[in-house]
């Protein structure tokens, strides 16, 4: 499939996009509570030494961490997105409204109720905790994607499995608030700013592993093109053009619950990056084929979520604003532009 | 010769579907047929009658209850899915979400059990896109988005799809559903030329049963309870065939004109005269619409019956005991003989 409607329109973006992604990497460095010049920044990228000692130690040990990920998280979100908007036939699927995000949370929870009461992930886990957490993480987001699946071979109309999704997420949430019950106040705590989504909380130390399970999901996401393509047309004609139905669907099934765990573990469910990233995505580029869309998605995901994070960071003394406030004003207005407008666009119809 | 153009065969096959545990439902035993290659082969049905299952349980969506299916041969449980999806290439009406996607993308998708693990098309691949969308008619549109397709266009895309798989049993179930009289002439013609010059062996359910007794090469009737009838048209419909396949009394075959009509009850009779084929079958088609049974002259002397005689479309004459009426249209006949009543 290499006959696009417009590859200089394809290439033109993705330069664009590359461009963009460059600087918010470059802005999300040089923002930040303590005042650091460009220069300074530069210096210490370049290996050189500051003015002043602990300028390094704010950009290495604290703002590239959290470029990177929000870097990674946006793009393994956006990704989740889409694969889970092709496997279930369904353009509003998501994350966060199929309520998997809340399972990896719930995973999250239990991990850290059974660890010492605290809930979430903070600078002191050890890395074994770690492990377990995300381990957590991706059992709870796979038994929830599972249970949708379920669901999917029984409800067909696309619209009531989405108010199936949600209503699993709100068992699950359920589930999360009778932990928190039992946990004590300073985990209750930690959980519910861990809750508000923040990518200041990967250390140094942590992202190497979260960079390791995110680009192994995304790998995988990319392996599975030929068939996600394929799927475009339904599971009948995919399997009738030799695909693997069973398998696919567990690959899938992995992947997603994969990348929703990892950034969950890490940052707190962050909301619509998932549900309305694909979609920019699709409207920029113009094709639903995963060939272009898949890497345009990952692309577009890192972006965005750049964006918001330089956001949350612009206050600068006051405080970092949590992601989840900035999030659902840049993806829902996405979302009910492509339902007013869905006549109008391709993909839709 | 039955050997070689001969692709698909089945011996006293059962199809139906798992119900629960361990129950199962049969919906049909003893079905045996053969698809010929270069043939196109319909497949009518009412409702309910079991036409999807058995197409599902042909293109190895399903497993058969009992028997075994011959593809070219060999045994279509033991081919591999990838094998399968080189031979039998379908046509559904499953929902896609292809609307974001070119009329060539969606025609290169055929491709894919052609292609390599990331489905790259190399020289040969392009060509048989392009072959088959030429083949389909629809090259203009190549650039086009499926979305902006009419739905006649869609359906053509989606063979062209089926085409550039390059299976030789390409499999459609109701292709022709959901489109307008000109879409569903073109779509039956196009298979019908299909299966001859690219000598393919194509199957389709339809419920558009006019089309198919112009257009197939072959019938299979498949009724509910009676199994699965298997013939030319032509001998199907002479043999009487088609008057039972709608177990229905109120319904009718017209042997002459290849349809179903209503059968209509009359309270009153009449005889009716025509210059010519057209004109008669017209006339007695009004009459019977409006409760009379028609006895068509000549036929003896009919005492006391009132006579209509047609002479041309604009020359209608009712005679009756009272003398003679003169129409000039339809309507202003039928007005009159509600009028009497």
């Amino acid at each position: 499939m290499n006959r696009h409607p417009s590859p200089r329109r394809e290439k033109r973006l993705i330069t664009l996009l590359s461009l963009l992604l460059l600087a918010l990497c470059a802005a999300n460095l040089w923002f930040g509570s303590v005042h650091i010049p460009a220069s300074g920044v530069w210096d210490i990228l370049c290996g050189r030494e500051p003015e002043k000692e602990v300028w390094k130690f704010i950009v290495l040990e604290s703002r590239l961490p959290q470029m990177v990920a929000a870097l990674l998280s946006g793009a393994a979100l956006a990704v989740a997105g889409l694969l889970l908007q092709t496997t279930f036939n369904n353009p509003l699927a998501g994350p966060s409204i199929l309520g998997i995000d809340t399972g990896a949370s719930l995973g999250v929870a239990l991990v850290m109720l059974f660890c010492g009461g605290n809930l979430g992930i903070t600078e002191t886990t050890s890395l074994t905790g770690f492990a377990a957490i995300i381990a957590g993480a991706f059992v709870g987001s796979v038994v929830v994607l599972g249970t949708i699946l379920f669901f999917s071979t029984i409800v067909k109309n696309n619209i009531m499995l989405l108010i199936v999704g949600i209503m699993v997420g709100y068992i699950t949430s359920s589930v999360i608030s009778l932990l928190n019950y039992f946990a004590t106040a300073e985990g209750v705590h930690s959980y519910t700013i861990w809750g508000m989504g923040n990518f200041s909380g990967v250390t140094g130390d942590q992202l190497p592993y979260f960079a390791l399970s995110v680009s192994a999901g995304l790998l995988i996401a990319i392996l599975l093109i030929k068939p996600l393509n394929a799927l475009l047309l339904g599971e009948r004609y995919a399997a009738n053009l030799g695909v693997n139905i069973g398998l696919t669907r567990n690959l899938l099934l992995i992947v997603t619950g994969l990348l929703t765990a990892s950034t969950t573990a890490f940052c707190g469910p962050v909301s619509f990056i998932g549900l309305a990233v694909p979609h920019i995505a699709r409207l920029l580029l113009g094709s639903s084929n995963h060939n272009t869309l898949l890497p345009m998605t990952m692309l577009c995901g890192a972006v965005v979520t750049l964006l918001c994070n330089l956001i949350c960071i612009l206050p600068g003394e006051s405080g970092i604003l949590p992601i989840n406030a900035i999030t659902p004003v840049l993806g829902a207005p996405v979302i009910i532009y492509v339902i007013i407008n869905q006549r109008k666009i391709q993909y839709f119809n | 010769m039955e050997r070689e153009t001969a692709i698909l065969s089945a011996q006293q096959l059962g199809i139906g579907y798992p119900t629960g545990r361990h129950g199962v439902k049969e919906v049909h035993g003893g079905l045996s047929f053969v698809l010929q290659r270069g043939e196109l082969t319909c497949l009518l049905g009412a409702n309910g009658s079991g036409k999807s299952t058995l197409l599902r349980t042909l293109s190895a969506s399903q497993p058969p209850l009992a028997g075994e299916i011959l593809l070219e041969g060999k045994a279509l449980s033991a081919l591999s899915e990838r094998e399968i999806s080189r031979k039998i290439g379908v046509v559904l009406t499953d929902k896609t979400q292809t609307g974001g996607l070119t009329v060539y993308e969606l025609v290169a998708l055929g491709r894919q059990p052609h292609t390599g693990f990331f489905g790259r098309l190399d020289s040969q691949d392009r060509q048989a896109v392009e072959q088959a969308i030429d083949a389909v008619g629809i090259a203009h549109k190549a650039d086009a988005y499926m979305a902006q397709l009419s739905d006649g266009e869609k359906q053509k895309a989606m063979i062209a799809k089926v085409l550039a798989q390059e299976c030789p049993l390409v499999i459609l179930d109701e292709p022709t559903a959901f489109l307008d009289v000109v879409s569903r002439i073109e779509i039956m013609t196009l298979l019908h030329r299909i299966a001859a010059t690219q000598h393919k062996a194509i199957l389709l359910s339809t419920h558009d049963i006019e089309q198919a007794l112009v257009l197939a090469d072959r019938l299979w009737l498949l009724q509910k309870g009676c199994g699965m009838r298997c013939g030319v048209p032509e001998d199907l419909i002479l043999n009487g065939e088609l008057d039972t396949l709608f177990d229905r009394r109120d319904i009718c075959f017209d042997r002459a004109h290849g349809s179903y009509y209503p059968s209509v009850q009359w309270e009153k009779e009449i005889v009716v005269e025509a210059t010519d084929e057209i004109l008669l079958h017209w006339t007695v088609n009004a009459l019977n619409r409006n409760n009379y049974g028609c006895r068509i002259a000549p036929g003896g002397p009919q005492p006391g019956l009132p006579r209509l005689s047609v002479k041309s479309k604009d020359s209608l004459a009712l005679h009756t005991t009272d003398g003679i009426q003169e129409f000039t249209t339809f309507a202003d006949l039928i007005g009159y003989l509600k009028n009497t009543d």
